[in-house]
């Protein structure tokens, strides 16, 4: 099938003859990629070993004791280290590539161990006795200076949870959701200053050129937090007239953010603006229209619901359409 | 038959395969443009994002739109017939055809959802009549016929992966529920026949795949063979026989025993290293994937029925094994060997653009216990994380 169509094409005049030579050459000179197979071989494999070393351990805490173990995770993680510091190429502030393909396996190794050693002394020993936020806060600034150093994606985002930990909020958009802790005020401005940090974070990224591929993991959990904790607050203070105040920051975040994303031409955080947005004016509709109408708003509402839909669903094809010369996913 | 137009499908074939060879390096630049301009693909195909967004739109309007109609219709009158959802589901489908004919709508977002939706409304109405029928016996059968039908109307339609998948599994059902009229015979005789079937389905349509004419459904057949495959395996998988033998026959749980039992032992533990076999012979990667993932679920098949090990040291000896393992292939196809290699595949896909790889580390590694849990004084958990991704969003 796909010969005819090269032999179709080469005698149309379309294909040169050495690149129709290659071309039907192809499928012998091809080869089966074995790639992503291996790579997760090798994930599974470190999450296997280290889940059930993790067991044995556990269950065996009485015959090692506690300094063997620290000692021997100690270990692995000084090892993993010493093997990225030869191994790493030079330093830059632009991207820089791993060295070969084991050298982002045993960093991450090396980092998760290093925060589960600090981790297993502070629980074990009290280092830091109940000051808490140190023991949060010196693995933290390890991990961005990992980050950073050795230029790995993985661990800037253990980076970036260990600051949400230290301020006190967890980040995964799935933690978020899940455990519905928005319950307190007080969790909510958390929320609200960590997600604004990590936009400052990513603008500067941008702004300076520090390793600016760094930009999208700032700028999506960012976003994703702001946003979140912006309705959420918007939410605890229903009942008076000052929620309607969380919904001016929450626009003018939704316009930067989109003028940014349509800047840098990304579709995701467009995407995320609109669908955002599409809620938070959805929820302000209905409000309105109910303190207006009451129940006879139904339909109205309804109605109101379809036409914004239709409308964002041309806009969405709009920018589709301007940016369509050279779209990213 | 399929509502796109055959030319455009054809062009598009033959620009994604032209595409491949640009990005290796086999044909120039201005070969490709020429290609490209002389093969013209008039479909409206966003991007990624941008059908994401689209769907999850129009699904929202359908929604609503839906309840408005069937709010003003029902305000008086009680719901009440099934022949409402099928009305707009023609109304939902209509607007579909409309779409993908005058708009060259091709997989864009709005058509995926109206088709699903329209799908729904239309399977929701058809079992709704069944069920007002109060057929006693061959209800499940009758139900799914017609979704088999309504599904593989739709795939040759649209060309849809989803309708495909459907379509498929509501034919196994159908061979399901009729074997299952038989009785007594027709259950103990249940494994092979689907077994059979999954067979039959696979090689029928591995070899209708090869026909050149029917390129435009290639990802439809795709998906049809792997659930065949998935179902061939299921059909003989030790677990799966037990539990549904003790479900037919009342029996609770602890029986495990089955007759014939060591058939379905050497099926289950023998057929992903088959899949994996062929899959490295012929080269076939949805083969070897999926015989990969099937030598877990025959691992965990075991672990079921029997306890060799403490789940720890097994653990432990697996992570070793696997790792020596990848690691002993990987120095090995450091150089390409017998036209297996390990670099990059050469044909870029999203998902590797995407970076699943960091996210699934972030997602993984977000329950680390990253220091003592504190006491109430602060209000986090011990849990975080997430994915990195790459900048090129």
């Amino acid at each position: 099938m796909d010969n005819d169509i090269y032999k179709k094409l080469h005698s149309e005049g379309y294909l040169g003859d050495d690149s129709y030579n290659q071309l039907s050459q192809k499928h012998l000179t091809q080869l089966f990629s074995v790639h992503w197979e291996l790579k997760t071989l090798l994930y599974l494999g470190v999450m296997l070993l280290s889940g059930g070393l993790g067991v044995l351990i556990y269950k065996n805490i009485d015959t090692i004791g506690h300094q063997a173990v620290l000692a021997f995770i100690a270990l692995i993680s000084i090892g993993c280290f010493i093997y990225c510091f030869k191994k790493k190429l030079k330093f830059g502030w632009g991207k820089v590539k791993a060295p070969n393909t084991g050298f982002d396996y045993i960093l991450l190794l090396g980092s998760i161990s290093m925060v589960t050693f600090v981790g297993y002394l502070q629980y074990q020993y009290q280092v830091f006795g109940l000051n808490y936020g140190m023991a949060t806060f010196i693995p933290m600034l390890a991990l961005f200076f990992i980050a950073y150093y050795f230029d790995h994606l993985g661990i800037l985002s253990m980076a970036i949870a260990s600051l949400a930990l230290w301020m006190g909020v967890s980040v995964t958009p799935k933690t978020l959701l899940a455990y519905g802790t928005f319950n307190s005020k007080q969790i909510i401005f958390t929320y609200v200053a960590f997600g604004l940090i990590l936009l400052i974070f990513a603008y500067l990224t941008q702004r300076f050129n520090i390793k600016k591929h760094f930009k999208f993991s700032y700028q999506h959990y960012g976003v994703h937090v702001t946003f979140i904790a912006l309705l959420a607050g918007y939410f605890e203070y229903y009942n008076t007239s000052a929620s309607l105040i969380w919904m001016l920051p929450f626009f003018a975040l939704a316009a930067y953010i989109y003028v940014d994303a349509y800047r840098e031409r990304s579709f995701y955080f467009i995407l995320l603006t609109i669908l955002y947005g599409y809620f938070a004016l959805a929820c302000l509709i209905t409000r309105g229209l109910y303190n207006i109408m009451e129940y006879d708003a139904i339909y109205l509402l309804l109605l109101c619901f379809i036409a914004s839909a239709i409308g964002l669903i041309f806009l969405l094809i709009n920018i589709n359409k301007n940016l369509k010369h050279d779209d990213h996913i | 038959m399929i509502i796109y137009k055959k030319e455009w499908l054809k062009n598009k074939y033959i620009v994604d395969l032209l595409k491949t060879d640009y990005t290796t390096g086999r044909i120039t630049k201005e070969e490709f443009t020429k290609i490209k301009t002389a093969h013209p693909v008039g479909f409206y195909m966003p991007g990624l994002m941008v059908r994401v967004g689209l769907f999850i739109l129009t699904l929202i309007i359908a929604i609503v739109a839906t309840s408005l109609l069937s709010l003003m219709a029902f305000i008086s009158v009680p719901m009440g017939s099934p022949s409402w959802p099928i009305f707009l589901g023609i109304i939902c489908y209509a607007l579909l055809e409309f779409l993908t004919k005058g708009k060259h709508y091709f997989h864009s977002g709005v058509d995926n959802a109206l088709l699903y939706f329209s799908a729904g409304l239309f399977g929701g109405g058809f079992i709704w009549i069944i069920t007002d029928a109060h057929i006693t016996t061959g209800d499940n059968l009758l139900g799914a016929m017609v979704i088999a039908l309504l599904c593989i109307y739709l795939s040759l339609r649209f060309a849809d992966v989803v309708t495909a998948a459907v379509a498929c599994v509501a034919i196994f059902a159908c061979v399901y529920f009729l074997w299952a009229m038989m009785d007594k015979f027709g259950l103990a005789t249940m494994p092979f026949v689907m077994m059979i079937a999954a067979a039959c389905t696979y090689f029928g349509f591995n070899n209708w795949g090869k026909n050149a004419k029917v390129h435009y459904y290639a990802d439809c057949i795709a998906t049809v063979k792997l659930i065949s495959l998935l179902t061939l395996y299921a059909a003989g998988n030790y677990f799966v026989v037990n539990r549904l033998n003790n479900m037919l026959n009342s029996l609770d749980d602890s029986h495990t025993a089955i007759p014939f039992g060591f058939i379905f032992w050497i099926w289950t533990i023998v057929l992903p290293i088959v899949y994996i076999w062929f899959g490295l012979k012929r080269k076939n990667t949805m083969l070897l994937r999926t015989g990969m993932v099937l030598v877990a679920v025959t691992v965990a098949t075991f672990r079921a029925y029997y306890h060799l090990l403490p789940i720890e040291i097994m653990l432990t000896l697996a992570g070793i094994i696997i790792l020596v393992g990848a690691y002993t292939i990987i120095r090995y196809l450091k150089k390409p060997r017998h036209g297996f290699t390990y670099a990059e595949p050469e044909e870029a896909n999203t998902a590797d653009s995407l970076n699943l790889e960091g996210l699934a580390i972030g997602q993984a590694t977000s329950h680390l216990p990253l220091a003592a849990q504190a006491p109430v004084s602060r209000f986090g958990g011990g849990s975080g994380g997430g994915g990195g991704s790459s900048g090129d969003f």
